[in-house]
């Protein structure tokens, strides 16, 4: 354990240690449990707010410690649909209380997932020891990027099983979750924590590493992560890995897909023709390589290209971005979209040069 | 010419008396359409009328299909492969006289494999050859075998199979010696066979090893991938279509023999027409005498109906037209179908487009097209997703028609160096390496998940956790960062992958998945840093730990 990373090595196990950030959310979750039944629970809010954190707390709460004996599997499912039997292989966490998968891994077979795969695991009730009958608990993760088929799938599954089955959902995006889904939930705001609350963190887990941590640097770092708690711990560490003692001044790290895609962005400030729409190409398809998802790209792009160019500028930009964002999720091949945002923007980029210099 | 002629009828009709159809059904199937059969003898003695009588046909008699009339009757009637088709006969004489072994390269195999497009005449080559070299000849045919029973053991492998043993095995069947060879098998349509005999391949194979007699096998595509065994064990005879000046002699000289009058255009035309087909070519020809009206108006209308191979399609649509060609340009984007798209994406920015003056109308053009390309690609899915196949022709208007006229124009290249051609679309390879690093990232997740620590999905994983990871698992052993104790710093490596659970493959794939190429000292390659002896200690030290924890469990 002691070679874990921060952000793994500080985790609160339990609702009741979580203190420094979720408190409020942490508390109530510890009521409701304490009332007896759970009902379905939809946790949301942005990345590195500590949603899973809660869910598995809010578990260990429900079974006991019993749950973070996890088993991993990585099982093949075959189901026969009418006329062809369709493989899906899913890897899922699952102890002897809850279950934990990723439907969404699955691709376009995700609603193979939830209409099979949850059904068959909900039919079996777990019988505790006095002859009670109880429930089990899916976990269900990225739930906003299920498609819509899975989605209506998993109405029905929720119904139909709710007596012995609980269901976690799990989404960034509340709005990527149909309201029917979201109605059968408790919904729970997992809000991103603000800069205060993660420099406090940062604080007491170099408190806990004894470490001299310089105000200055946690300030920093938590501007940088965006309220993105996973996010500050990781820098803060890469920090140390590259630099201890910490000084004041010294840079905080970021990734290096987010350097290259800020290198991108003032590749194209700084030319814009066909040959450089070629050799982004080549860039972003480079990040693909890195497993980097597409609308991140996109999301990262346009704010690198947003930080220096005029204001009607970049209302342009943010109008193009979310016109082609739309089209990637509804298309298949990433890169035509963002490569076509590259060359709406280079020419609107260019014509108000133009504009602007002659 | 009148005495060959006669001798080549008398040998048919002697054919056909005696029932004995081994080998005229193999022409019959390639050369010749399908009347053949329906040939009679009394239009075989209309034709030995008419061949005596030095071809002058009159106008009372019957009209006989030409491409029957002027099927090759021995192998100088044949056009073009002549080097080929000298190849195949020397092999056949030298047969008996070679030593063979199975391992033996170039001409001294015991089998050959004639390859090329269909209509050049591959069957009635070796048919002919065969009877010329007075061998007789068993055609198998793979669609003889398979059809309509659509029983695996009926082909090569199964009923099949022991006659055709027997015919290559026996001894007796060359009554003078051993040495001479008076017999040939063909197997035709070899590529054809891996689809419905199952085993037939390694059967024939397994023939060609005893065989007493040359085999001669067929087949279109030489490449395939069905034939890569058997490609091994035969000499490799390909085929090509005839060329245009071949054909063109042939052709003047038909038409001469039939009075026609033909000009030199038309004919060139009529070739271009039909792709170099002589069969086909043959066929419009009579289709033209029947009207009686061969004007240069005629021919000159002649459409060229041929497919056109994708970078042909390619450079078509972006060529500036004044015609309305949409009609072509859809047909075009059917026939080839999403990579045709593919190929639209990929070489859009090399052209500059014909009205464009300056950087920016070029650049407005480009985006233009970029921005089609990205709705045809939101059509093609979603027809994918829905299976509505009727909003095709729109897709393939928005996917391929419409970006490749926003930019239709000169192609221009982008770098110093490079060809100006249009290149194969890159999007392809890309996807396939985006998807092996999915795979490698999705099997490390895996690895760290079963350590039960760490509690995030692959895609966070990816962007958040990777950089550090990478780092921790990478800059202890750099020699400078560590000032010669780099060893030591194996230590707290394998601590931190024993900790996640994380093997030495997934130290070698997180290497592969997190790099960037370009300059700089970011997109240098951290496992071309490390020192060899240090990787050396590293490896070893990863085996010692993985046994020891095998053990322990």
């Amino acid at each position: 354990m002691s070679a874990a990373l921060w952000v793994d090595k500080h985790r609160p196990h339990e609702l009741g240690d979580a203190t420094t950030v979720n408190a409020r959310t942490a508390k109530h979750l510890k009521l409701l449990i304490a009332r007896g039944d759970c009902p379905h629970l939809f946790f949301h809010g942005p990345s590195g707010a500590g949603k899973k954190t809660l869910a598995l707390a809010v578990l260990r709460e429900i079974f006991g410690a019993g749950v973070e004996k996890v088993k991993l599997e990585n099982k093949t499912w075959k189901i026969d649909q009418n006329d062809r039997g369709v493989e899906v292989e899913l890897a899922m966490m699952s102890s002897n209380f809850h279950c934990e998968m990723n439907p969404s891994d699955c691709g376009s077979k995700d609603r193979y997932v939830v209409q099979e795969v949850i059904k068959e695991m909900a039919r079996s009730r777990p019988i505790d020891a006095d002859g009670i009958e109880g429930y089990k608990v899916l976990v269900l993760t990225e739930v906003d990027r299920l498609s819509r088929e899975a989605q209506y799938g998993l109405r029905r599954t929720m119904e139909k099983y709710s007596a012995s089955c609980r269901l976690f959902l799990i989404a960034e995006r509340p709005s990527k979750v149909m309201d029917a889904l979201q109605s059968r939930c408790l919904p729970i705001r997992v809000p991103g924590p603000s800069i205060e609350e993660i420099e406090n963190l940062l604080h007491e887990v170099a408190k806990k590493e004894k470490l001299e941590l310089p105000p200055e640097l946690a300030t920093r770092v938590a501007q940088a992560s965006g309220r993105n708690m996973r996010r500050a711990l990781l820098t803060l560490e890469t920090c140390r890995v590259m630099n201890y003692p910490f000084k004041p001044t010294q840079a905080v790290q970021t990734t290096d897909w987010e350097l290259y895609i800020n290198q991108i962005g003032s590749e194209i400030l700084a030319e814009q023709s066909p040959s450089r729409l070629l050799q982004v190409r080549g860039r972003l398809y480079e990040l693909f390589v890195n497993c980097i998802p597409p609308e991140i790209i996109l999301t990262n792009l346009a704010k690198a290209l947003m930080k220096r160019v005029d204001v009607e500028v970049k209302h342009q930009i943010c109008f193009w971005a979310a016109h082609f964002e739309v089209r990637m999720q509804r298309g298949g091949k990433p890169i035509m979209h963002l490569e076509a945002f590259v060359a709406q923007f280079m020419a609107l980029y260019k014509s108000h040069l133009v504009a602007a210099f002659g | 010419m009148n005495d060959s002629a006669k001798a080549d009828v008398k040998s048919s009709l002697q054919r056909l008396s005696e029932g004995l159809d081994l080998s005229s059904r193999s022409s019959a199937s390639n050369r010749v359409s399908g009347n053949k059969r329906a040939s009679s003898t009394e239009n075989l003695r209309i034709k030995v009328a008419r061949i005596l009588s030095n071809q002058h046909a009159t106008e009372d008699s019957v009209e006989r299909l030409w491409t029957d009339e002027f099927s090759p009757r021995t192998v100088t009637d044949l056009v073009g492969n002549s080097s080929a088709i000298n190849v195949l006969r020397s092999w056949l004489l030298q047969w008996s006289a070679r030593k063979f072994n199975v391992q033996l390269k170039g001409q001294d195999r015991k089998c050959i494999l004639i390859s090329g497009p269909p209509g050049v005449g591959k069957t009635t080559t070796a048919v002919l050859l065969c009877k010329e070299l007075g061998l007789q000849t068993l055609n198998i045919n793979a669609s003889d075998s398979r059809g309509k029973s659509g029983k695996v053991v009926d082909g090569i492998a199964g009923t099949l199979a022991s006659a055709v043993r027997e015919f290559v095995t026996n001894k007796c069947i060359g009554s003078d010696s051993e040495q001479t060879v008076r017999s040939a098998l063909i197997m035709d349509e070899v590529d054809g066979m891996a689809g419905g005999d199952r085993g037939g391949l390694s059967e024939l194979i397994d023939i060609i090893k005893q065989t007493r007699i040359p085999i001669i096998c067929i087949c279109n595509d030489r490449y395939s991938q069905k034939l890569k065994t058997l490609a091994n064990y035969c000499v490799d005879l390909p085929f090509q279509r005839p060329n245009k000046l071949q054909i063109r002699k042939y052709v003047v000289q038909l038409a001469n023999s039939k009075r026609l009058q033909i000009d030199q255009d038309s004919v060139d035309s009529l070739i271009e027409a039909n792709n170099n087909d002589l069969r086909s070519i043959i066929n419009q020809l009579q289709l033209w005498s029947m009207g009686a009206i061969l004007e240069s108006k005629e021919t000159s209308r002649v459409k060229k109906d041929v497919s056109l191979g994708v970078f042909q399609a390619i450079d078509v649509m972006f060529r500036p037209s004044v015609h309305g060609t949409l009609d072509a340009r859809l047909s075009l984007s059917f026939t080839h179908g999403d990579l045709l798209s593919l190929f639209v994406h990929e070489n859009y920015p090399c052209m500059r487009p014909k009205d464009s003056v300056s950087d920016l109308q070029r650049l407005v053009h480009m985006a233009a097209a970029a921005s089609r390309v990205s709705e045809g690609d939101v059509f093609a899915s979603t027809i994918s997703r829905t299976q509505n196949w009727s909003i095709l022709p729109s897709a393939n208007v928005i996917a391929s028609v419409l970006p490749s006229s926003a930019v239709s124009g000169a192609r221009e290249i982008s770098a110093q160096g490079e060809r100006n051609t249009h290149r194969f679309p890159s999007c392809l390879g890309r996807i396939s390496s985006k998807s092996k690093s999915q795979r490698l990232l999705h099997k490390t997740h895996m690895h760290v998940c079963a350590s039960g620590i760490l509690r995030t999905s692959a895609r966070e994983f990816c962007l958040r956790y990777m950089n550090l990871v990478r780092r921790l698992l990478t800059l202890p052993l750099f020699s400078e960062a560590r000032g010669g104790k780099e060893l030591a710093g194996v230590e707290n490596v394998l601590d931190f992958m024993h900790t996640y659970h994380f093997t030495r493959e997934d130290w070698d794939d997180i290497q592969i998945f997190t790099r960037l190429s370009g300059k700089g000292p970011l997109f240098e390659s951290p496992g071309a840093q490390i020192h060899t002896s240090v990787k050396a200690a590293f490896t070893r030290a990863c085996k010692h730990s993985l046994s020891l924890s095998t053990k322990a469990t």
